[in-house]
């Protein structure tokens, strides 16, 4: 069981090598930050895996604090004034 | 309960896989977002239910379903803020 | 076994694609999120590398702070309005459109810097004997006179407290510097510069109550499992600068001096120890009595966070804040 784990956080890892194609492609400032949320929740599944797998429960505190803190750097970026705004195309 | 708790996660992954084709494939931002959020809180909820079904005890089971109840939470407030400022911003 | 190793495998090739893009990344955008993203796969290898406590501290801070921090540098290097937004990206040297760009002599000397410390690191790798434990027994040996049952938090607060003692000081002294560069005194004026919006409030008021648990669990975990001051002061930071954010009552309410007090009560209880340690009789100094060990390293514990919540959110909203309406836009 715990190599059906490991399988399935290593196929999770090849989902994430291509959300982080969108990171490099873009085009707008949102598209990337998608991507990288993407990631933030394919990075939590991984983490509860591999915590299930190893039996390592300090690893799911991990997991917590990234969703907890998940939201911070969208509500910065969003609340930050109009000159981050305009991507340039 | 471990054969179902690998068919939960394989279904999981799927989703992840969903979203991840998605946010590559989609033709422009919003529908991004759209299969962004949909997919992964899908993917991330079948994985949680997996290792609930399987954990020893009622806290670590309790945990995982916080962690996941967070990240919906999480993602779907993170889509209306990026949503919004897109068609705002223009 | 095969598995974990095309695991490791898949997390060297995503943190060497994600740094190469990074440092090459046309836009400063695109570098910003992908060192979040860095943050992550970078937590993910700590936990392979089985250091929990710095994978819990990692994901804190690149999760959450680091994304913060660094889209306020990136307003801070991108004014704007006054510049057309093309000749910014088409700069190869982007990140000071001011100054002229590098020379041939300033990247050689550049490399000759990195180069000679890549050397010297490697040498010191290379120095280090190929089997053995290091300090583990040492610590293990010790660790039952420490007073908590973590070996991280014992040598962090018991057996090398001087050295988070300085680290609280770097803190302070990081919340000076910033306060000179913005040429500010205190927070009370600092604001966001859109008006606080219901769902953003809505959120944070259900978050907040969450955060805070998970600031007093972290606490609690360090005694006896990877957590601690630091990782619990870092969601406070975290859970401070949402309120900010979204208008509720947050450090920028605190008048001057109980802020400049929560700042340095870290450090000021820290050195409160170490003089009276030093003075007492028959004790060296930043020596404990066993029978206290436990109460001093609680306190210092629950103090510290403080000062690190608070300092580390103030650097966010010194970034992230503005005073006056900017023109531009």
């Amino acid at each position: 069981m715990e190599n059906f784990y490991l399988g399935v956080a290593c196929f999770l890892f090849l989902t994430m090598f291509v959300g982080l194609v969108r990171v490099f492609l873009g085009p707008q400032q949102e598209d990337r930050l998608v991507a990288v949320q993407l990631f933030g929740t394919t990075g939590v599944a991984i983490l509860l895996l591999l915590a299930h797998a190893f039996d390592a429960p300090s690893v799911r505190n991990a997991a917590l604090l990234f969703t907890l803190l998940a939201v911070l750097a969208v509500v910065a970026f969003v609340r930050t004034p109009e000159s981050l705004d305009g991507e340039k195309e | 309960m471990q054969v179902l708790a690998g068919m939960l996660c394989l279904l999981g992954a799927f989703f992840f896989m969903a979203g991840s084709v998605g946010v590559i494939r989609f033709p422009d931002s919003l529908s991004r977002i759209h299969a962004l959020t949909k997919a992964d809180n899908l993917g991330l909820g079948f994985i949680v239910l997996a290792l609930v079904i399987t954990s020893q005890s009622v806290a670590v089971g309790l945990k995982l379903i916080l962690i996941w109840v967070l990240a919906l939470v999480a993602s779907s407030s993170i889509c209306f803020f990026l949503g919004r400022k897109l068609i705002r911003g223009g | 076994m095969n598995l974990i190793l095309l695991f490791d495998v898949f997390l060297i090739a995503a943190l060497l694609l994600v740094s190469w893009r990074l440092l090459g990344a046309s836009d400063l955008f695109q570098a910003t999120v992908l060192f979040i993203s860095f943050g992550l796969f970078l937590s993910l290898a700590w936990i392979r590398l089985g250091a929990p406590d710095i994978a819990l501290a990692e994901a804190a801070v690149g999760a959450g702070l680091a994304g913060v921090l660094l889209f306020g540098t990136f307003k801070g290097l991108e004014p704007g309005a006054d510049r057309e937004n093309d000749s910014f990206t088409s700069e190869p040297c982007r990140l000071d459109p001011i100054s002229p760009c590098p020379g041939k002599i300033h990247l050689l000397l550049a490399f000759t810097c990195v180069g000679s410390l890549t050397t010297l690191l490697v040498l010191a790798v290379l120095d280090l004997p190929a089997t053995g434990d290091g300090l583990t027994p040492m610590v293990s040996q010790f660790l039952e006179r420490s007073g908590v049952e973590h070996p991280v938090t014992a040598v962090l607060l018991n057996f090398r407290f001087y050295d988070t003692w300085l680290e609280l000081g770097v803190l302070v002294a990081a919340v000076l510097g910033i306060l000179c560069v913005r040429n500010r005194f205190d927070l009370r004026e600092l604001k966001v510069l859109q008006a606080p919006d219901v769902m953003l409030r809505r959120l944070v008021m259900g978050l907040a109550p969450t955060m805070a648990l998970v600031v007093v669990y972290l606490l609690w975990l360090g005694d006896h499992a990877p957590g601690g001051a630091f990782q619990a002061g870092v969601v406070l930071a975290a859970m401070l600068v949402l309120l900010w954010f979204s208008g509720h009552a947050s450090i920028t309410g605190l008048s001057r001096m109980l802020w400049l007090f929560c700042l340095i009560a870290g450090f000021a209880v820290m050195l409160l120890v170490a003089v009276v340690s030093a003075l007492w009789p028959e004790m060296r100094p930043l020596e404990f009595p066993e029978e206290w060990s436990a109460m001093i390293i609680l306190g210092v514990e629950v103090v510290a966070t403080l000062s690190i919540g608070v300092a580390l959110s103030s650097l966010a909203i010194l970034s992230l804040g503005a005073v006056d309406d900017p023109g531009g836009s």
